[in-house]
């Protein structure tokens, strides 16, 4: 029958979780990547903290560095990281995707060289999927990897790549195919990004630092060893670990969290501010909790080892749209002081303000909700992929 | 954490579904707008795949078998008040929530007497007066409503007459989704299908979203009907809103899909629009709805893993 409770194990790990983040962090911390080196610093030295409890990859197997949670657990992981401002740091991508691709596609030799850092949340890693001309048609990528001898030879360039300038390793997605294969002519390596040949530049951006970088590429040398899978099967593990990505931030947590903390920071002007604003607000608390029922029944789905593209696009449609509503909603509750700068006093140190600027991306980053929606109808529709 | 409905709720949704489409689907809608036979062939349809039997107030079980007769039934928009006479308070008394300053009840001819209550709980008698006489309520009548002495409705009969009522226009919402991806797959334009174009297709995929949210907030809702101990109304008003503005919205592009056809009556799509109008709008719009749910928040909260209490409970 219906049940909508996490189970004992979930909600005890949320209080742990919440008791070690509020331990670890002042309460003006907002995530890595702002332009204080040390709150970087502080995610890295957290992640292992982590990792040494065992909750880094709570729900990674055993034998790869995990605790064989539930994915209930994981979601309470997913929800609490977030709603905090991603204490991970960059760490969350080599949790959340890197290393469940590395399980399902990597040699024995990647597994074991890979997996224990991600475990131990030692190493960063980047993904180095989209091109000045390869946005949302990815697979119209055209960074070539040329067969030269016994290896590889890598020259392209790749954008909006974030934590290219921290990450110790990237995803690297290149062209092995001839120039018109589509989506049957991509392989994936993985690349150490102190190898010759690569050259990072970041790019200034609304989301602060870190986040958007171009790589360069020029004769990367690529062994065999370093590709993902086999050659040219880089497009369905690029497909299986985005499906993987869309449900895996939950946005709708922070929003649920800054809900709240709005309520409580115009408690004393709550009765006087505008009627409607109010309703807004509690609308907005509505669609978060439809956001976060789409997150799980993508869960309960893949629990089961089911099939998950449209309720993983569909969540994903949800919870970004969710996100920028509340931003909204937000902003309007609190007039001209959503412009504050956390220097100037911003309330609850800036949080909404950071919210805005990352809400507008969310629509976007990884995946634009233009292409949810195309999965999404063609399955309604019943038709084939294009391309 | 269990989301999926059991089996047998699914089971039954399928028998009735069945019955509905044998007994002529929207067609038997239709047709009641001027036969008042179709009304009593619906209840005769109903009564023999069980609807007599189903408790809702008894627990989850007969609630959830509630909820998915609901919806298949707003599905084919049938002619009969369904979660009324499921939460009828005798024989041959359904239950209906009112705006009691403009009383109105939609298939209100099905009994000579109601039991009528406001969200607030004020509870009355109520008695058929008039047809309302249009054309997007065939079937809604104004009522007399006489205030029951010392009485007052029970949380939970309020709680399951929002949320029954949300069930109804999921179906509705459901079906008319249903029948913009036939329309839009075969209707052609510039010589191509209608759902060759990207922003056709990307609507659709919203109405979609949108539908599969409601459905989980649907389950949601009616699960906390039984678990939820406080006298709150937050979860079936929060449902009440969000079938209100997706069904709303769902058939209003479903109904711009099909142009000047979607106006026809010999087209599902206009029917469903015009017999979904009291459902959506009784016993209180959109407006209303979400002035009466801030409300509740304010007092009692609304649970999520970040709401205050929980916040608490979880250091």
């Amino acid at each position: 029958m219906l049940d909508f409770t996490t189970g004992e194990s979930a909600a005890e790990l949320r209080g742990r979780l919440r008791r070690m983040v509020a331990e670890f962090f002042p309460p003006d911390f907002l995530g890595a990547f702002t332009d204080d080196p040390a709150d970087l610093a502080m995610t890295q030295r957290f992640s292992r903290l982590l990792a040494d409890e065992g909750l880094l990859t709570v729900a990674w197997p055993r034998e790869f560095g995990g605790s064989d949670g539930s994915v209930w657990e994981q979601t309470v992981v997913r929800e609490e990281m977030w709603a905090h401002h991603e204490p991970r740091g960059a760490q969350y991508m080599g949790l959340n995707w890197v290393g469940p691709a590395i399980m399902a596609y990597g040699t024995a030799e990647q597994k074991a060289r890979h997996l224990p850092p991600i475990a131990t949340g030692e190493t960063i890693w980047c993904q180095g999927f989209s091109e000045p001309e390869a946005g949302s048609d990815l697979a119209s990528l055209q960074t070539r990897a040329v067969r030269v001898g016994d290896h590889w030879e890598i020259t392209g360039q790749k954008i909006w790549t974030s934590y290219a300038g921290m990450a110790g390793w990237c995803v690297l997605a290149a062209r092995t195919g001839a120039k018109d294969s589509g989506r049957r002519g991509i392989s994936l390596f993985l690349i150490p990004m102190d190898r010759e040949g690569i050259t990072v530049r970041p790019l200034r951006a609304m989301l602060g630092p870190h986040h958007l970088n171009e790589c360069f590429f020029d004769s990367v040398v690529a062994t065999d060893g370093e590709l993902l899978g086999e050659p040219g099967a880089g497009w369905s593990v690029m497909k299986t670990a985005l499906a993987h990505e869309r449900v895996g931030i939950a946005r709708y947590a922070r929003c649920e969290r800054l809900l709240w903390s709005l309520r409580d920071v115009l408690r004393h002007e709550w009765g006087e501010l505008d009627e409607g604003g109010r309703n807004d607000w509690a609308g907005a608390l509505v669609q978060v909790r439809v956001a976060r029922l789409l997150a799980y029944r993508v869960v309960e789905r893949q629990e089961g080892n089911n099939v998950v593209d449209l309720e993983a696009s569909q969540a994903r449609i949800a919870s970004t749209a969710c996100d920028q509503l509340v931003a909204e909603v937000m902003s309007q509750l609190l007039g001209p002081r959503s412009l504050l700068g956390p220097a100037a006093g911003a309330p609850s140190y800036g949080a909404f303000e950071d919210h805005w600027r990352y809400a507008q991306a969310a629509t976007v980053a990884s995946g634009t909700t233009e292409i949810q929606r195309e999965i999404v109808s063609r399955e309604l529709l019943g038709r084939q992929a294009v391309g | 954490m269990r989301i999926e409905l059991p089996e047998a709720a699914l089971d039954f949704g399928r028998v009735a579904d069945g019955a509905l489409r044998d007994l002529g689907g929207v067609d038997l809608a239709r047709s009641a707008e001027s036969d008042l036979g179709a009304a009593a062939r619906a209840r005769e349809c109903l009564a023999s795949i069980g609807l007599y039997d189903i408790d809702p107030r008894g627990g989850l079980d007969d609630a959830v078998a509630a909820a998915e007769l609901c919806r298949v039934g707003g599905s084919h928009a049938v002619p009969f008040p369904l979660a009324g006479v499921l939460l009828r308070t005798s024989a041959e008394t359904p239950f209906s929530l009112v705006d009691a300053r403009h009383p109105i009840i939609d298939h209100a001819r099905a009994a000579e007497t109601w039991t009528a209550a406001t969200i607030e709980g004020d509870l009355f008698d109520a008695e058929p007066v008039a047809a309302v006489e249009s054309k997007v309520a065939p079937f809604a009548m104004t009522v007399r409503l006489r205030p029951v002495a010392g009485g007052a409705a029970s949380v939970l009969d309020r709680r399951l007459g929002l949320v029954l009522g949300a069930y109804h226009l999921l179906g509705i919402g459901q079906r008319a989704l249903k029948v913009a991806i036939e329309h839009t797959k075969v209707r052609k334009q510039f010589g191509q299908p209608l759902s060759d174009f990207q922003v056709i297709r990307h609507s659709l995929a919203d109405l979609s979203v949108g539908l599969e949210g409601l459905d989980l907030l649907c389950r949601f809702s009616l699960w906390s009907t039984f678990t939820d101990t406080s006298p709150s109304l937050v979860d079936a008003l929060s449902v009440r809103l969000e079938a209100q503005r997706v069904v709303k919205h769902t058939l209003r592009t479903a109904q711009q899909f099909h142009g000047a056809s979607g106006f026809a009556d010999e087209y599902d799509i206009s029917v469903l629009v015009r017999h979904a109008q009291p459902g959506l709008r009784l016993p209180t719009d959109r407006g209303a709805t979400i002035a009466l749910l801030r409300t509740a928040i304010e007092e009692f909260g609304f649970a999520g893993p970040f709401s205050p209490a929980e916040e608490r409970t979880a250091r």
